[in-house]
Protein backbone atom coordinates (compact mmCIF):
# COMPACT_ATOMS: atom_id res chain seq x y z
CA UNK A 1 0.00 0.00 0.00
CA UNK A 2 1.68 3.23 1.04
CA UNK A 3 5.40 3.76 1.36
CA UNK A 4 5.22 4.38 5.09
CA UNK A 5 4.15 0.87 5.70
CA UNK A 6 6.72 -1.58 7.00
CA UNK A 7 6.49 -5.26 7.72
CA UNK A 8 6.75 -4.89 11.46
CA UNK A 9 6.02 -2.14 13.92
CA UNK A 10 9.13 -0.07 14.23
CA UNK A 11 9.40 1.02 17.84
CA UNK A 12 12.51 3.15 18.06
CA UNK A 13 12.70 3.75 21.81
CA UNK A 14 12.17 0.14 22.94
CA UNK A 15 14.74 -1.03 20.40
CA UNK A 16 17.32 1.44 21.69
CA UNK A 17 16.69 0.57 25.32
CA UNK A 18 16.77 -3.15 24.69
CA UNK A 19 20.13 -2.67 23.01
CA UNK A 20 21.34 -0.61 25.96
CA UNK A 21 20.30 -3.29 28.42
CA UNK A 22 22.28 -5.90 26.51
CA UNK A 23 25.28 -3.59 26.51
CA UNK A 24 24.92 -3.16 30.28
CA UNK A 25 24.67 -6.90 30.72
CA UNK A 26 27.75 -7.41 28.54
CA UNK A 27 29.66 -4.84 30.56
CA UNK A 28 28.87 -6.51 33.89
CA UNK A 29 29.75 -9.91 32.46
CA UNK A 30 33.05 -8.52 31.20
CA UNK A 31 33.84 -7.09 34.67
CA UNK A 32 33.10 -10.40 36.36
CA UNK A 33 35.13 -12.26 33.78
CA UNK A 34 38.24 -10.13 34.23
CA UNK A 35 38.03 -10.63 37.99
CA UNK A 36 38.14 -14.41 37.68
CA UNK A 37 41.42 -16.10 38.43
CA UNK A 38 40.68 -19.33 36.61
CA UNK A 39 39.16 -18.31 33.30
CA UNK A 40 36.21 -20.19 31.92
CA UNK A 41 35.82 -20.57 28.19
CA UNK A 42 33.98 -17.57 26.77
CA UNK A 43 31.26 -19.59 25.07
CA UNK A 44 30.56 -21.36 28.35
CA UNK A 45 30.06 -18.00 30.04
CA UNK A 46 27.63 -16.93 27.33
CA UNK A 47 25.60 -20.13 27.51
CA UNK A 48 25.54 -19.94 31.31
CA UNK A 49 24.17 -16.40 31.30
CA UNK A 50 21.51 -17.22 28.72
CA UNK A 51 20.38 -20.36 30.56
CA UNK A 52 20.42 -18.38 33.80
CA UNK A 53 17.94 -15.96 32.21
CA UNK A 54 15.19 -18.57 32.21
CA UNK A 55 12.81 -18.01 35.01
CA UNK A 56 9.24 -18.34 36.02
CA UNK A 57 7.87 -14.85 35.74
CA UNK A 58 4.62 -13.01 36.12
CA UNK A 59 3.42 -10.27 33.84
CA UNK A 60 2.20 -7.11 35.44
CA UNK A 61 0.64 -4.19 33.69
CA UNK A 62 1.81 -0.90 35.03
CA UNK A 63 -0.19 1.76 33.22
CA UNK A 64 0.35 0.75 29.60
CA UNK A 65 3.59 -1.02 30.20
CA UNK A 66 3.95 -4.76 30.35
CA UNK A 67 6.44 -5.62 33.11
CA UNK A 68 7.92 -9.09 33.40
CA UNK A 69 8.79 -9.87 36.98
CA UNK A 70 11.12 -12.85 37.21
CA UNK A 71 10.33 -14.82 40.35
CA UNK A 72 11.62 -18.37 40.28
CA UNK A 73 15.18 -18.76 38.94
CA UNK A 74 14.51 -21.94 36.96
CA UNK A 75 17.67 -21.59 34.88
CA UNK A 76 19.75 -21.17 38.01
CA UNK A 77 18.33 -24.32 39.59
CA UNK A 78 18.82 -26.27 36.42
CA UNK A 79 22.47 -25.26 36.14
CA UNK A 80 23.02 -25.92 39.81
CA UNK A 81 21.92 -29.54 39.41
CA UNK A 82 24.16 -30.00 36.42
CA UNK A 83 27.20 -28.26 37.78
CA UNK A 84 27.19 -29.34 41.41
CA UNK A 85 28.40 -32.88 40.68
CA UNK A 86 32.02 -31.80 40.28
CA UNK A 87 33.71 -30.07 43.14
CA UNK A 88 34.25 -26.33 42.83
CA UNK A 89 32.64 -26.20 39.44
CA UNK A 90 29.46 -24.49 40.69
CA UNK A 91 31.56 -21.85 42.47
CA UNK A 92 33.26 -20.91 39.25
CA UNK A 93 30.03 -20.55 37.37
CA UNK A 94 27.85 -19.17 40.12
CA UNK A 95 28.29 -15.46 39.49
CA UNK A 96 27.46 -15.83 35.79
CA UNK A 97 24.47 -18.01 36.49
CA UNK A 98 23.01 -15.44 38.83
CA UNK A 99 23.94 -12.62 36.49
CA UNK A 100 21.71 -14.38 33.97
CA UNK A 101 18.84 -14.36 36.40
CA UNK A 102 19.33 -10.77 37.58
CA UNK A 103 19.63 -9.55 34.03
CA UNK A 104 15.85 -10.02 33.90
CA UNK A 105 15.79 -7.04 36.21
CA UNK A 106 18.33 -5.16 34.13
CA UNK A 107 15.89 -5.45 31.23
CA UNK A 108 13.07 -4.36 33.48
CA UNK A 109 15.01 -1.34 34.73
CA UNK A 110 15.78 -0.23 31.20
CA UNK A 111 12.17 -0.72 30.18
CA UNK A 112 11.11 1.57 33.00
CA UNK A 113 13.84 4.02 32.10
CA UNK A 114 12.53 4.18 28.54
CA UNK A 115 9.12 5.43 29.61
CA UNK A 116 9.99 9.12 30.01
CA UNK A 117 11.88 9.00 26.70
CA UNK A 118 8.92 7.45 24.96
CA UNK A 119 6.71 10.16 26.37
CA UNK A 120 9.23 12.83 25.39
CA UNK A 121 9.62 11.65 21.79
CA UNK A 122 6.07 10.45 21.29
CA UNK A 123 3.77 12.37 23.64
CA UNK A 124 0.62 10.34 24.02
CA UNK A 125 -1.68 13.30 24.26
CA UNK A 126 -0.53 15.10 21.12
CA UNK A 127 -2.15 14.82 17.76
CA UNK A 128 1.19 15.07 15.94
CA UNK A 129 2.23 11.73 17.42
CA UNK A 130 -0.60 9.94 15.68
CA UNK A 131 -1.01 12.02 12.57
CA UNK A 132 2.38 13.21 11.46
CA UNK A 133 2.84 11.82 7.95
CA UNK A 134 0.18 12.61 5.41
CA UNK A 135 1.23 10.86 2.23
CA UNK A 136 -1.88 10.25 0.20
CA UNK A 137 -4.77 11.25 2.38
CA UNK A 138 -8.15 9.84 1.57
CA UNK A 139 -11.40 10.58 3.34
CA UNK A 140 -13.46 7.42 3.29
CA UNK A 141 -17.17 7.77 3.89
CA UNK A 142 -18.05 5.28 6.57
CA UNK A 143 -21.65 6.40 6.99
CA UNK A 144 -24.39 7.75 4.70
CA UNK A 145 -24.19 11.05 6.60
CA UNK A 146 -20.95 11.76 4.74
CA UNK A 147 -20.93 14.09 1.77
CA UNK A 148 -19.38 12.94 -1.48
CA UNK A 149 -15.99 13.94 -2.80
CA UNK A 150 -14.57 15.45 0.34
CA UNK A 151 -10.85 16.12 0.31
CA UNK A 152 -8.60 16.41 3.33
CA UNK A 153 -6.68 19.68 3.41
CA UNK A 154 -3.21 18.56 4.40
CA UNK A 155 -1.73 22.08 4.47
CA UNK A 156 -4.50 23.45 6.61
CA UNK A 157 -3.99 20.57 8.96
CA UNK A 158 -0.31 21.25 9.48
CA UNK A 159 -1.00 25.00 9.79
CA UNK A 160 -3.47 24.46 12.57
CA UNK A 161 -1.79 21.55 14.28
CA UNK A 162 -0.36 23.71 17.07
CA UNK A 163 -3.55 25.58 17.78
CA UNK A 164 -5.93 22.64 17.87
CA UNK A 165 -7.62 22.18 21.19
CA UNK A 166 -8.17 18.99 23.05
CA UNK A 167 -11.81 18.51 23.88
CA UNK A 168 -14.29 15.99 25.22
CA UNK A 169 -15.84 13.98 22.47
CA UNK A 170 -19.41 13.90 23.80
CA UNK A 171 -21.46 14.08 26.88
CA UNK A 172 -23.84 11.48 28.09
CA UNK A 173 -26.98 13.55 27.59
CA UNK A 174 -26.12 14.33 24.03
CA UNK A 175 -25.41 10.71 23.27
CA UNK A 176 -28.64 9.55 24.86
CA UNK A 177 -30.78 12.14 23.15
CA UNK A 178 -29.11 12.03 19.81
CA UNK A 179 -28.64 8.30 19.40
CA UNK A 180 -30.43 6.21 21.94
CA UNK A 181 -33.70 8.15 21.79
CA UNK A 182 -33.70 8.70 18.05
CA UNK A 183 -35.04 6.25 15.50
CA UNK A 184 -32.27 4.62 13.44
CA UNK A 185 -33.58 6.19 10.24
CA UNK A 186 -33.09 9.67 11.70
CA UNK A 187 -29.64 9.13 13.14
CA UNK A 188 -26.89 11.22 11.74
CA UNK A 189 -23.32 10.14 12.36
CA UNK A 190 -21.20 13.00 13.67
CA UNK A 191 -17.97 11.34 12.49
CA UNK A 192 -18.86 10.05 9.03
CA UNK A 193 -15.32 10.07 7.60
CA UNK A 194 -12.23 8.05 8.29
CA UNK A 195 -8.91 9.43 7.16
CA UNK A 196 -6.51 6.90 5.63
CA UNK A 197 -3.17 7.14 3.89
CA UNK A 198 -1.53 8.73 6.90
CA UNK A 199 1.10 7.61 9.34
CA UNK A 200 2.09 8.11 12.93
CA UNK A 201 5.34 9.75 13.95
CA UNK A 202 8.44 7.94 12.67
CA UNK A 203 9.62 5.25 15.06
CA UNK A 204 6.55 5.33 17.27
CA UNK A 205 5.17 2.04 15.98
CA UNK A 206 1.68 3.35 16.62
CA UNK A 207 -1.41 2.52 14.61
CA UNK A 208 -4.62 4.42 14.92
CA UNK A 209 -7.94 5.05 13.29
CA UNK A 210 -8.57 8.69 12.54
CA UNK A 211 -12.15 9.88 12.26
CA UNK A 212 -13.07 13.29 10.93
CA UNK A 213 -16.13 15.15 12.10
CA UNK A 214 -19.02 16.10 9.84
CA UNK A 215 -18.08 19.78 9.83
CA UNK A 216 -14.42 18.96 9.21
CA UNK A 217 -13.38 20.70 12.41
CA UNK A 218 -12.92 17.73 14.67
CA UNK A 219 -10.44 14.88 14.62
CA UNK A 220 -10.98 11.78 16.71
CA UNK A 221 -7.94 9.53 17.05
CA UNK A 222 -8.60 6.00 18.24
CA UNK A 223 -5.73 3.72 19.15
CA UNK A 224 -5.99 0.32 20.75
CA UNK A 225 -6.01 1.80 24.22
CA UNK A 226 -6.97 5.44 24.09
CA UNK A 227 -8.86 8.10 22.28
CA UNK A 228 -8.06 11.75 21.63
CA UNK A 229 -10.34 14.40 20.31
CA UNK A 230 -9.22 17.73 18.88
CA UNK A 231 -11.13 20.71 17.52
CA UNK A 232 -9.94 23.39 15.13
CA UNK A 233 -11.43 26.72 14.11
CA UNK A 234 -11.43 26.15 10.37
CA UNK A 235 -12.62 23.08 8.53
CA UNK A 236 -9.97 20.64 7.37
CA UNK A 237 -12.06 19.21 4.57
CA UNK A 238 -13.26 20.70 1.37
CA UNK A 239 -15.46 19.62 -1.45
CA UNK A 240 -13.26 18.56 -4.31
CA UNK A 241 -10.89 21.38 -3.41
CA UNK A 242 -7.20 21.22 -4.06
CA UNK A 243 -4.73 20.61 -1.32
CA UNK B 1 37.75 -38.01 1.65
CA UNK B 2 34.98 -40.27 2.79
CA UNK B 3 33.66 -37.65 5.19
CA UNK B 4 33.63 -35.05 2.43
CA UNK B 5 31.62 -37.18 0.08
CA UNK B 6 29.07 -37.79 2.83
CA UNK B 7 28.67 -34.05 3.33
CA UNK B 8 28.33 -33.56 -0.41
CA UNK B 9 25.67 -36.26 -0.63
CA UNK B 10 23.87 -34.63 2.27
CA UNK B 11 23.84 -31.26 0.57
CA UNK B 12 22.58 -32.72 -2.69
CA UNK B 13 19.84 -34.66 -0.87
CA UNK B 14 18.76 -31.59 1.05
CA UNK B 15 18.59 -29.62 -2.19
CA UNK B 16 16.45 -32.31 -3.77
CA UNK B 17 14.08 -32.41 -0.79
CA UNK B 18 13.68 -28.63 -0.74
CA UNK B 19 13.17 -28.62 -4.47
CA UNK B 20 10.53 -31.32 -4.26
CA UNK B 21 8.77 -29.60 -1.38
CA UNK B 22 8.78 -26.34 -3.32
CA UNK B 23 7.47 -28.06 -6.40
CA UNK B 24 4.78 -29.75 -4.32
CA UNK B 25 3.60 -26.84 -2.20
CA UNK B 26 4.41 -23.75 -4.21
CA UNK B 27 3.70 -24.89 -7.73
CA UNK B 28 1.67 -22.70 -10.02
CA UNK B 29 -1.90 -23.84 -10.51
CA UNK B 30 -2.64 -25.79 -13.65
CA UNK B 31 -5.74 -25.30 -15.73
CA UNK B 32 -9.01 -25.73 -13.91
CA UNK B 33 -10.79 -29.12 -14.04
CA UNK B 34 -13.64 -29.65 -16.48
CA UNK B 35 -17.26 -29.47 -15.37
CA UNK B 36 -17.51 -33.27 -15.30
CA UNK B 37 -14.43 -33.54 -13.11
CA UNK B 38 -15.77 -30.87 -10.76
CA UNK B 39 -19.07 -32.68 -10.39
CA UNK B 40 -17.25 -35.94 -9.77
CA UNK B 41 -15.18 -34.51 -7.00
CA UNK B 42 -18.14 -32.81 -5.33
CA UNK B 43 -20.10 -36.07 -5.40
CA UNK B 44 -17.15 -37.99 -4.05
CA UNK B 45 -17.06 -35.72 -1.03
CA UNK B 46 -20.74 -35.07 -0.72
CA UNK B 47 -22.96 -37.42 -2.76
CA UNK B 48 -26.15 -35.72 -1.53
CA UNK B 49 -25.22 -32.61 -3.50
CA UNK B 50 -26.59 -34.18 -6.71
CA UNK B 51 -25.17 -31.44 -8.89
CA UNK B 52 -26.98 -31.03 -12.15
CA UNK B 53 -25.40 -27.99 -13.77
CA UNK B 54 -22.11 -26.21 -13.15
CA UNK B 55 -23.05 -22.56 -13.71
CA UNK B 56 -19.69 -20.88 -13.87
CA UNK B 57 -16.09 -20.88 -12.66
CA UNK B 58 -15.03 -17.67 -10.95
CA UNK B 59 -11.47 -17.17 -9.81
CA UNK B 60 -11.20 -15.12 -6.62
CA UNK B 61 -7.45 -15.25 -7.11
CA UNK B 62 -4.92 -17.59 -8.68
CA UNK B 63 -5.42 -20.30 -6.08
CA UNK B 64 -9.00 -19.75 -4.91
CA UNK B 65 -12.03 -20.35 -7.04
CA UNK B 66 -15.78 -20.33 -6.59
CA UNK B 67 -17.98 -22.66 -8.61
CA UNK B 68 -21.73 -21.97 -8.43
CA UNK B 69 -23.98 -24.87 -9.36
CA UNK B 70 -27.60 -25.98 -9.54
CA UNK B 71 -28.61 -29.31 -8.04
CA UNK B 72 -31.15 -31.77 -9.38
CA UNK B 73 -33.50 -30.51 -6.68
CA UNK B 74 -33.13 -26.98 -8.07
CA UNK B 75 -30.99 -25.81 -5.20
CA UNK B 76 -28.62 -22.98 -6.05
CA UNK B 77 -25.39 -23.85 -4.32
CA UNK B 78 -21.77 -22.83 -4.17
CA UNK B 79 -18.54 -24.77 -4.03
CA UNK B 80 -15.18 -23.36 -2.99
CA UNK B 81 -11.98 -24.68 -4.53
CA UNK B 82 -8.39 -24.31 -3.46
CA UNK B 83 -5.17 -25.11 -5.29
CA UNK B 84 -3.37 -27.20 -2.72
CA UNK B 85 -0.75 -29.92 -2.92
CA UNK B 86 -0.58 -29.63 -6.70
CA UNK B 87 -4.28 -30.22 -7.08
CA UNK B 88 -7.49 -28.28 -7.32
CA UNK B 89 -9.48 -29.47 -4.33
CA UNK B 90 -12.98 -28.73 -3.22
CA UNK B 91 -12.79 -27.15 0.25
CA UNK B 92 -16.36 -26.32 1.06
CA UNK B 93 -19.82 -26.84 -0.39
CA UNK B 94 -22.97 -24.86 0.43
CA UNK B 95 -26.30 -26.20 -0.75
CA UNK B 96 -27.81 -22.76 -0.41
CA UNK B 97 -26.44 -19.60 -1.90
CA UNK B 98 -27.36 -16.99 0.65
CA UNK B 99 -24.69 -14.27 0.82
CA UNK B 100 -21.52 -15.13 2.66
CA UNK B 101 -18.02 -13.77 3.01
CA UNK B 102 -15.12 -15.90 1.93
CA UNK B 103 -12.12 -14.73 3.94
CA UNK B 104 -9.42 -16.27 1.81
CA UNK B 105 -6.83 -14.90 4.24
CA UNK B 106 -8.34 -13.79 7.55
CA UNK B 107 -5.57 -11.27 8.16
CA UNK B 108 -5.85 -9.65 4.76
CA UNK B 109 -9.15 -7.87 4.09
CA UNK B 110 -8.24 -7.39 0.42
CA UNK B 111 -8.72 -11.14 0.06
CA UNK B 112 -12.29 -11.03 1.34
CA UNK B 113 -15.00 -11.85 -1.19
CA UNK B 114 -18.75 -11.64 -0.98
CA UNK B 115 -20.29 -14.70 -2.61
CA UNK B 116 -23.88 -15.59 -3.32
CA UNK B 117 -26.12 -17.70 -5.51
CA UNK B 118 -29.77 -16.74 -5.11
CA UNK B 119 -32.40 -18.96 -6.69
CA UNK B 120 -34.45 -17.21 -9.39
CA UNK B 121 -37.49 -18.72 -7.66
CA UNK B 122 -37.08 -15.98 -5.06
CA UNK B 123 -37.59 -13.33 -7.73
CA UNK B 124 -35.16 -10.82 -6.34
CA UNK B 125 -33.66 -7.90 -8.18
CA UNK B 126 -31.02 -6.36 -5.97
CA UNK B 127 -28.68 -7.36 -3.21
CA UNK B 128 -27.43 -4.77 -0.73
CA UNK B 129 -24.28 -5.70 1.15
CA UNK B 130 -23.18 -3.98 4.33
CA UNK B 131 -20.18 -3.57 6.52
CA UNK B 132 -21.34 -2.48 9.96
CA UNK B 133 -19.77 -1.52 13.22
CA UNK B 134 -22.23 -0.50 15.91
CA UNK B 135 -21.90 2.91 17.49
CA UNK B 136 -20.56 2.80 21.00
CA UNK B 137 -19.59 4.98 23.87
CA UNK B 138 -17.92 4.58 27.18
CA UNK B 139 -17.10 6.81 30.09
CA UNK B 140 -14.17 5.80 32.17
CA UNK B 141 -13.79 7.19 35.63
CA UNK B 142 -10.54 5.53 36.49
CA UNK B 143 -8.19 8.43 36.87
CA UNK B 144 -9.88 11.31 35.15
CA UNK B 145 -13.27 11.15 33.62
CA UNK B 146 -12.75 10.31 29.99
CA UNK B 147 -15.22 9.71 27.21
CA UNK B 148 -14.66 7.34 24.37
CA UNK B 149 -16.84 7.28 21.30
CA UNK B 150 -16.94 4.85 18.40
CA UNK B 151 -18.58 6.20 15.28
CA UNK B 152 -20.95 3.88 13.51
CA UNK B 153 -19.63 2.30 10.37
CA UNK B 154 -22.35 1.63 7.83
CA UNK B 155 -20.95 1.06 4.37
CA UNK B 156 -23.15 -0.20 1.59
CA UNK B 157 -22.55 -1.88 -1.74
CA UNK B 158 -25.39 -2.65 -4.10
CA UNK B 159 -25.38 -5.28 -6.80
CA UNK B 160 -27.96 -6.55 -9.24
CA UNK B 161 -29.37 -10.05 -9.22
CA UNK B 162 -31.16 -9.66 -12.53
CA UNK B 163 -28.49 -10.88 -14.92
CA UNK B 164 -27.22 -13.85 -13.01
CA UNK B 165 -28.19 -15.69 -9.87
CA UNK B 166 -24.63 -15.87 -8.55
CA UNK B 167 -21.80 -13.49 -7.90
CA UNK B 168 -18.34 -13.16 -6.43
CA UNK B 169 -17.43 -9.64 -5.40
CA UNK B 170 -14.14 -8.65 -3.79
CA UNK B 171 -14.61 -6.38 -0.78
CA UNK B 172 -14.40 -2.89 -2.34
CA UNK B 173 -11.27 -0.83 -1.73
CA UNK B 174 -12.91 1.55 0.77
CA UNK B 175 -14.01 -1.35 2.90
CA UNK B 176 -10.58 -2.96 2.67
CA UNK B 177 -8.92 0.21 3.94
CA UNK B 178 -11.30 0.59 6.88
CA UNK B 179 -10.92 -3.06 7.89
CA UNK B 180 -7.15 -2.87 7.44
CA UNK B 181 -6.80 0.06 9.80
CA UNK B 182 -9.15 -1.67 12.18
CA UNK B 183 -7.13 -4.88 12.24
CA UNK B 184 -3.84 -3.03 12.52
CA UNK B 185 -4.96 -0.88 15.40
CA UNK B 186 -6.44 -3.82 17.18
CA UNK B 187 -3.63 -6.24 16.43
CA UNK B 188 -1.20 -4.38 18.62
CA UNK B 189 -0.27 -6.84 21.33
CA UNK B 190 -2.14 -4.81 23.85
CA UNK B 191 -3.22 -6.16 27.18
CA UNK B 192 -6.30 -8.14 26.40
CA UNK B 193 -7.91 -7.21 29.65
CA UNK B 194 -7.90 -3.66 28.46
CA UNK B 195 -9.57 -4.35 25.18
CA UNK B 196 -12.26 -6.46 26.72
CA UNK B 197 -13.67 -3.73 28.85
CA UNK B 198 -12.95 -1.13 26.22
CA UNK B 199 -16.06 -1.91 24.27
CA UNK B 200 -17.85 -5.17 23.66
CA UNK B 201 -19.26 -3.93 20.37
CA UNK B 202 -15.93 -3.10 18.85
CA UNK B 203 -16.43 -5.55 16.03
CA UNK B 204 -17.09 -5.00 12.39
CA UNK B 205 -19.51 -7.41 10.79
CA UNK B 206 -21.05 -8.00 7.40
CA UNK B 207 -24.74 -8.06 6.63
CA UNK B 208 -27.18 -8.01 3.73
CA UNK B 209 -30.65 -7.02 2.55
CA UNK B 210 -32.35 -8.31 -0.60
CA UNK B 211 -34.96 -6.39 -2.60
CA UNK B 212 -37.63 -7.74 -4.92
CA UNK B 213 -38.62 -6.45 -8.37
CA UNK B 214 -40.68 -3.61 -6.94
CA UNK B 215 -37.93 -2.51 -4.58
CA UNK B 216 -39.37 -3.92 -1.40
CA UNK B 217 -37.36 -5.73 1.19
CA UNK B 218 -37.67 -9.46 0.57
CA UNK B 219 -36.55 -12.67 2.12
CA UNK B 220 -35.12 -15.24 -0.26
CA UNK B 221 -37.11 -18.16 1.08
CA UNK B 222 -35.64 -20.85 -1.15
CA UNK B 223 -32.03 -19.66 -0.93
CA UNK B 224 -31.47 -19.89 2.78
CA UNK B 225 -32.08 -23.55 3.53
CA UNK B 226 -29.63 -26.27 2.76
CA UNK B 227 -26.68 -28.11 4.19
CA UNK B 228 -23.10 -27.09 4.19
CA UNK B 229 -20.26 -29.47 3.83
CA UNK B 230 -16.70 -28.61 4.78
CA UNK B 231 -13.73 -30.59 3.58
CA UNK B 232 -10.89 -28.37 4.70
CA UNK B 233 -10.71 -25.57 7.13
CA UNK B 234 -11.57 -22.41 5.22
CA UNK B 235 -13.51 -19.47 6.49
CA UNK B 236 -16.73 -18.91 4.63
CA UNK B 237 -18.59 -16.74 7.08
CA UNK B 238 -22.31 -16.56 7.45
CA UNK B 239 -23.75 -13.05 7.15
CA UNK B 240 -26.71 -11.98 9.24
CA UNK B 241 -29.67 -10.73 7.30
CA UNK B 242 -30.34 -7.09 8.03
CA UNK B 243 -33.47 -5.02 7.81
CA UNK B 244 -34.06 -1.56 6.44
CA UNK B 245 -35.44 -0.53 9.80
CA UNK B 246 -32.01 -0.93 11.32
CA UNK B 247 -30.35 1.24 8.70
CA UNK B 248 -29.40 4.80 9.49
CA UNK B 249 -30.37 7.46 6.96
CA UNK B 250 -31.67 4.80 4.56
CA UNK B 251 -32.65 7.37 1.94
CA UNK B 252 -29.21 8.82 1.54
CA UNK B 253 -27.08 6.69 -0.65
Amino acid sequence: MSAIEVLFDFNLIPIIFTLLSWIALGYIAFKLYTKQKVKLKLWKVLVTIIVGLFSFSINVYWFDLLLRLAILPLGVWFLYFILKSKENRWERYRSFVWLGFWSNYIFLAFALLSVPFQQWFYPKDQLSTYLSQVENPELISIHPAAKDHQVFQTEKYFDQLDTMKKDRVFNDEWYTEYYLETEPAERNESFPYQLTGTGSKWGSGLHSMIYVEEDGKGILVTTSDRQLYFRTDASLIDEGGSQ
Amino acid sequence: MKKQSWILTGIVLLGVVIGLAGWFYLSEPVSFPTDAQLMNEIHEMFPEAAVDVIQDIIHADERHTVVPFISERQEYGLSYWIWKNRKWQVAHIDMNGEPRVWKVDQQDPSSYHFVWNISPADQLSTLQLYMIRERGQRISEEVVEEETYYPRVQMEWVTSLKDSSYGVMPLPEDGVQILDSFLKTKAKHQPELFFENFSPTQEIHFSWIAKDQSGNEAYPESSVNGDSYSVSNISVDYMMIFSEEQLELPDRK
